[in-house]
């Protein structure tokens, strides 16, 4: 990573206070993927795959951020602005610029039965974006074999498939292709100021910060993609959505959260998904040497597939 | 005979520079009330319209008052890490405490709270602008006036 890189991703990161800053100098950022910060305990790092607590640039304290500092990075990430991330915040995160993502733990407020916001944060979990570069390649080929079938990428967290769907996003909106790319947290494109901050290609249109069943309808009536990739299909309604897509003659790459295909399985929720044979192919990613590790290539039967 | 005049002539010029100080801080406290309710304003439209983060509305916002511009590099300068010292000479106590409030509860609300509040200061900066302008326009020219003529006044008696 060039040192103009390395210093983005720290101007980036200056909400957060100046020890942890400094510290964080020290490491190559090209390998930081996740800050962890918890009320009164010791700040850690997952860095090179590894879990390592943050020590004062003297290297004789461990960082401990107290509650309040934990507010005041929340303010500060956003922006001082706190209306602009409420809906954020309400659903436990706030993406900043540059695509990275906080996960904010705290007390739920309520209003009738829906969280208003959150107060009181406990905890923050801070994930660095990075882009690979040809870190697709694989799952772009399994694309392509499969004469463009829907596609879902399963993975669990942290296992690195927004980075994929990152890459992938570039390498078919490179090849001509138009894509719509829900970008519901802003993490994929990083868009700021109506700019991808991250490269997703020269053919992708962007809705971010958008519910993906308002953005799915909206994109394919007015923009009329080739391909709608998304992040993160979590509900029910996610699914009914997708379904919808697969029905509308549109391609359609998303992401899901598990630790494989029996999970899914597992999920009622998904159960219309497979039985449908909504998607043609299933892409099973693990971290287990190291984020983005393929573990197998399915078809619609669950069938395993060499590519 | 000479210095005696010189005397009143420094009197006038004194008298003449108070007045013209008292008139320049009705005038700032005027100009300093207005940009700060166009402030309001601006936030009030571009946060219910856009949810715009209130740095990015205040960093382009354009103030000819310099101690309201003052304030605004020191609010900007406090989002970005620094202390919030909010510095202030031509403001009352109980002005500059809702002044220093209102930056400090800035963005600190969700949207409704958010745009109530602007609303219910914007009220009370309206109250403090319309007090600054009447001031203005009732003594602003009359401290000149009565800067010199009190100077001179002063002057006779040295006479």
């Amino acid at each position: 990573m060039s040192i103009a890189a390395k210093i983005n991703i720290l101007d980036k990161l200056k909400f957060l206070p100046s020890v942890l800053l400094l510290a964080l100098q020290k490491l190559d950022i090209a390998h930081l993927q996740e800050i962890r910060i918890r009320g009164n305990k010791p700040v850690r790092v997952l860095y090179q795959n590894n879990f390592i607590v943050l020590l004062t640039p003297c290297k004789t304290q461990k960082i401990i951020i107290t509650s309040e500092q934990i507010a005041q990075i929340v303010l500060r990430a956003a922006e001082f602005s706190i209306y602009a991330f409420n809906n954020q915040l309400s659903c436990g995160y706030i993406t900043i610029q540059g695509g990275i993502r906080i996960g904010v733990a705290g007390e739920l407020v309520y209003e009738g039965h829906i969280v208003k916001t959150q107060k009181n944060f406990t905890s923050l979990v801070i994930r660095i974006p990075h882009e690979i570069y040809g870190c697709a390649n694989r799952a772009y080929k399994c694309i392509q074999n499969s004469k463009n079938k829907n596609t879902l990428i399963i993975s669990p967290p942290g296992a690195g498939k927004t980075t994929l769907l990152r890459d992938l996003t570039r390498q078919i909106s490179n090849a001509g292709n138009n894509i719509l790319l829900v970008d519901e947290r802003n993490e994929i494109a990083a868009c700021l100021d109506g700019i991808a901050r991250l490269d997703i290609g020269d053919n992708t249109d962007i809705i971010n910060n958008a519910q993906k069943d308002y953005a799915f309808s909206f994109g394919i009536r007015s923009l009329r993609p080739d391909y709608i990739i998304t992040d993160e299909l979590a509900n029910e309604q996610d699914i009914k959505t997708a379904i919808y897509v697969s029905k509308c003659g549109v391609k359609i790459i998303a992401s899901v959260h598990a630790d494989s295909i029996f999970d899914l399985k597992n999920r009622e929720e998904f159960n219309g998904i497979l039985e449908q044979k909504i998607f043609g192919r299933y892409i099973i990613l693990s971290s287990k040497n190291g984020a983005g590790t393929f573990e197998a290539i399915l078809d619609e039967d669950l069938r395993g597939i060499t590519i | 005979m000479t210095t005696r005049l010189f005397m009143v002539f420094l009197s006038c010029i004194g008298g003449l520079m108070m007045g013209l100080f008292l008139s320049n801080k009705t005038k700032n406290r005027e100009k300093y009330f207005a940009d700060l309710l166009n402030l309001v304003d601006r936030l009030i439209s571009d946060i219910s319209y856009l949810q715009d983060p209130a740095i990015k509305i205040i960093s382009s916002f354009e103030t000819k008052s310099i101690h309201f511009k003052k304030n605004i590099d020191e609010y900007l300068e406090f989002t970005n890490g620094g202390k919030f010292n909010f510095s202030n000479t031509i403001l009352n106590k109980r002005e500059a405490g809702i002044i220093n409030d209102f930056f400090n509860r800035l963005g600190t609300l969700d949207y409704e709270t958010q745009i109530n509040e602007l609303n219910s200061k914007k009220m009370l900066f309206i109250q403090m602008y319309d007090g600054a302008n009447k001031k203005n326009k009732n003594f602003g020219k009359a401290f000149i006036k009565l800067g010199f003529l009190g100077g001179l006044l002063v002057g006779i008696m040295i006479l």
